[in-house]
């Protein structure tokens, strides 16, 4: 049936009053850029879903190939062929390809997991403190804020990990590292997002509300939660970085800092064996995770890291490990930046 | 004056505070409760599980006489013995670790600072253009670089030149003690002690050098500094970047500016003196903000480079011990230490550039 024109004329006017989400798209289309934010994070959610069924079997450890372990000079080096598009990496003996995809789902989880405690503690309690500026409620997360903010990321958790590989050692694992810095990473949030809440509380459409006798939560909800959501995306790409440092520093500082050159019975076998401190977030050493294949990778691939200056460099072995980051961090950078052109109100007047 | 004569003098004006300095005098007696939460947490986290553990430190008496020791210890210097350097206090050896640290500190983040300013600026200036795309990318990349990836390609790169140009290794602040007899010299001279890299009498290589007349000494130094200053410096840069060019991008359009642009003020001028004042007090907390994380990313550096700095001793502590439960003590109470000196070194930080930040922001005080 044809609508009659007074139908729409109404259906226009609905659109006007509480516009569609087709009409929003086609008034202000997302970037190129947020787009291929997607398709990246698209990419990587497909090698995830697949990594679990592929995996299914052993999802949680690497397969090992003993002939592998040992490092060059005392195995071959095999770099990127047919068979291993990625190479090999040694001291673990495992394939670098197959590693990184395996580990996929790993990273994910732990990412995804810290971003949402860090969006929803810095979302929620940034937007309080600046809708409450000046009173306790915002004194009280500002300073306990700035205190935990105080603590550097990373002293921080493996302080939390040594004390509790003492207290509760069964309970240190992945879970409890993304809570911990989910917690911990919060603050540079809030304080982003305190500052344009603030802002947000006394706009005059704000005020409008409290006089018309909009409840706070309702002023909270519905004005300054989404006013201040462009400060969370210009924050969240960069938290990501911490959590890589940290999971990059820790093995890596086990790797190529500590003496080596035992196998784990304490033998003596004349090359360095990757391993992770005793209070290390991973349950052991040959668990995949992109942090763990990089940091024995930057030690294995520049022999700097051995002390063995003037050697080969053997690019693959941290170019392909660090690719998986960055890729993943571009995607959320790309569509970060594209839901913040336009969310930011400075844009839309534009 | 209405109201005074001889008989009735107008009364006194009370002393009142200006507004800043009441900031300045509420936000410094915040500082003992900050640190205090900071050493509360440290307790919870690291001393409690200690003294748990059969084998820690015996005769905790009480929740609170524990704190109260702790916090002590932890102000006079009574920080306990290092394992691994045959018994030396812990007090002396950060206080050999922390000048090489500070130094470096120094140099990277002038360097940092230098770089990020005057791009981001001229980046959220001129926006769009290749200087704008560019700092999107490298704001991006740089904080993702890993920087022991760098310092070991840089060491790797850089070996061989530095053997023909200095007859010297990359790795380390000072020289390498076999440098000297290259030089002539039949042992190291006595005002530096190798054996823990400290120099004499200030500690900071560079000022002793130069105390001492050691000119190639402070050329090979200088060179070690700047390369690992810059290496640090790759991921300030970027992460200064990309806070400061959207606020230079805004305060490009900010009324002053506008106004100054339609007065025929030319845009060299509106660039570095009017954007720049409105980014400046941004620049600075960010750099507030990013120091705890800054921290890290030198102590990876001083651990690639083998400096003897506090990123060493965070390397020693960590690797040094071996899974007996004795050790985990040792180390959750030098941890600690470091923790607290960390803590104490970043809330002054914070308090000072809350002060100079406020004091350089150009827009007007409402609401605060």
């Amino acid at each position: 049936m044809i609508p009659g024109p007074d139908e729409e004329l109404a259906a226009e006017e609905r659109d006007i009053a509480r516009p569609s989400w087709r009409s929003r798209l086609a008034r202000r289309p997302f970037t190129v850029g947020f787009w291929a934010g997607v398709a990246i994070l698209a990419l990587y959610l497909g090698a995830a879903l697949s990594a679990l069924v592929v995996f299914r079997t052993s999802l949680g450890t690497l397969a090992v190939n003993p002939a592998w372990i040992p490092p060059a000079p005392f195995a071959p080096v095999i770099g990127p062929t047919t068979d291993h598009p990625f190479g090999v990496l040694p001291g673990l003996g495992v394939d670098l390809f197959d590693a990184l995809w395996q580990a996929t789902p790993w990273d994910l989880g732990i990412v995804a997991g810290i971003l949402a405690f860090d969006v929803l503690l810095g979302w929620m309690l940034g937007s309080i403190a600046g809708m409450n500026e000046g009173g306790t409620l915002d004194s009280i997360i500002s300073w306990f804020g700035d205190t935990l903010g105080a603590l550097p990321s990373f002293f921080l958790v493996v302080g939390i990990f040594a004390g509790l590989s003492i207290l509760a050692p069964a309970d240190i694992g992945l879970p409890l590292f993304i809570l911990l810095f989910g917690i911990i990473i919060w603050p540079a949030t809030a304080r982003l997002v305190r500052d344009r809440a603030r802002t947000i509380a006394r706009q005059s459409y704000v005020e409008a509300t409290r006089a018309s006798g909009g409840s706070r939560g309702r002023i909270l909800w519905r004005h300054v939660l989404p006013g201040s959501l462009p400060a969370v995306l210009a924050q969240l790409p960069l938290d990501v970085a911490p959590i890589f440092f940290v999971l990059i520093v820790f093995p890596w500082f086990w790797d190529c800092g500590s003496s080596g050159a035992a196998d784990h019975e304490g033998g003596l076998v004349g090359y360095l064996l990757p391993g992770i401190p005793p209070f290390s977030p991973l349950p052991s050493v040959t668990f995949p995770e992109w942090g763990n294949l990089l940091a024995v990778g930057t030690c294995f691939g520049i022999p700097v890291s051995l002390g063995l200056v003037g050697g080969p460099v053997y690019w693959w072995m941290f170019v392909f490990p660090l690719a998986a980051i960055l890729g993943l961090a571009l995607g959320i950078a790309l569509v970060c930046d594209g839901l913040h052109a336009r969310t930011s109100m400075r844009w839309h007047v534009r | 004056m209405p109201g005074a004569s001889s008989r009735n003098p107008p009364a006194p004006r009370k002393f009142q505070l200006s507004p800043y300095a009441r900031y300045a005098l509420q936000r410094t007696l915040l500082l003992p409760a900050q640190l205090l939460l900071v050493l509360f947490i440290l307790y919870m986290v690291l001393f409690v599980p200690s003294y748990l553990l059969p084998g820690g430190n015996p005769g905790i008496s009480g929740f609170w006489t524990g704190f109260f020791q702790m916090v002590t210890n932890d102000f006079t210097g009574n920080w306990g013995i290092s394992t691994l350097y045959g018994g030396v206090p812990l007090v002396s050896l950060y206080s050999w670790a922390i000048p090489q640290s500070v130094e470096l500190a120094a140099f990277a983040l002038a360097f940092a600072a230098l770089i990020a300013y005057p791009v981001s600026l001229l980046a959220g200036w001129a926006r769009p253009s290749p200087v704008d795309g560019s700092v999107r990318l490298t704001s991006l990349f740089g904080t993702f670089l890993p920087v022991m990836i760098v310092g070991g390609l840089v060491i790797a790169g850089l070996f061989y030149w530095f053997l023909d140009t200095f007859h010297d290794i990359p790795t380390g602040i000072l020289p390498n003690g076999f440098w000297w007899f290259d030089q002539g010299y039949s042992f190291p001279p006595s005002w530096i002690l190798y054996t823990q890299a400290y120099t004499q009498p200030t500690g900071f290589p560079l000022i002793d050098g130069a105390l001492h007349g050691a000119w190639s000494f402070e050329e090979i130094v200088l060179v070690k500094t700047l390369i690992q200053a810059a290496i640090i410096a790759i991921i300030f840069v970027s992460i200064f970047l990309r806070h400061s060019f959207v606020v230079a991008r805004e305060a490009s359009t900010e009324t002053h500016v506008v106004a100054a642009r339609s007065r025929g003020i030319p845009d060299r001028t509106l660039l570095w003196r009017h954007t720049g004042r409105r980014v400046r007090s941004t620049f600075l907390l960010v750099f507030a903000l990013a120091l705890p994380a800054y921290l890290g990313t030198q102590f990876v550096v001083e651990a690639v480079f083998q400096d003897y700095g506090l990123g060493q001793l965070v390397l020693l502590t960590l690797t040094g011990q071996v899974p007996e439960r004795q050790s985990v003590v040792a180390v959750l109470e030098s941890w600690q230490v470091m923790m607290f000196l960390l803590s104490i070194i970043i809330l002054a930080w914070l308090l000072a550039v809350d002060l100079i930040a406020r004091r350089l922001d150009p827009r007007p005080v409402t609401g605060r």
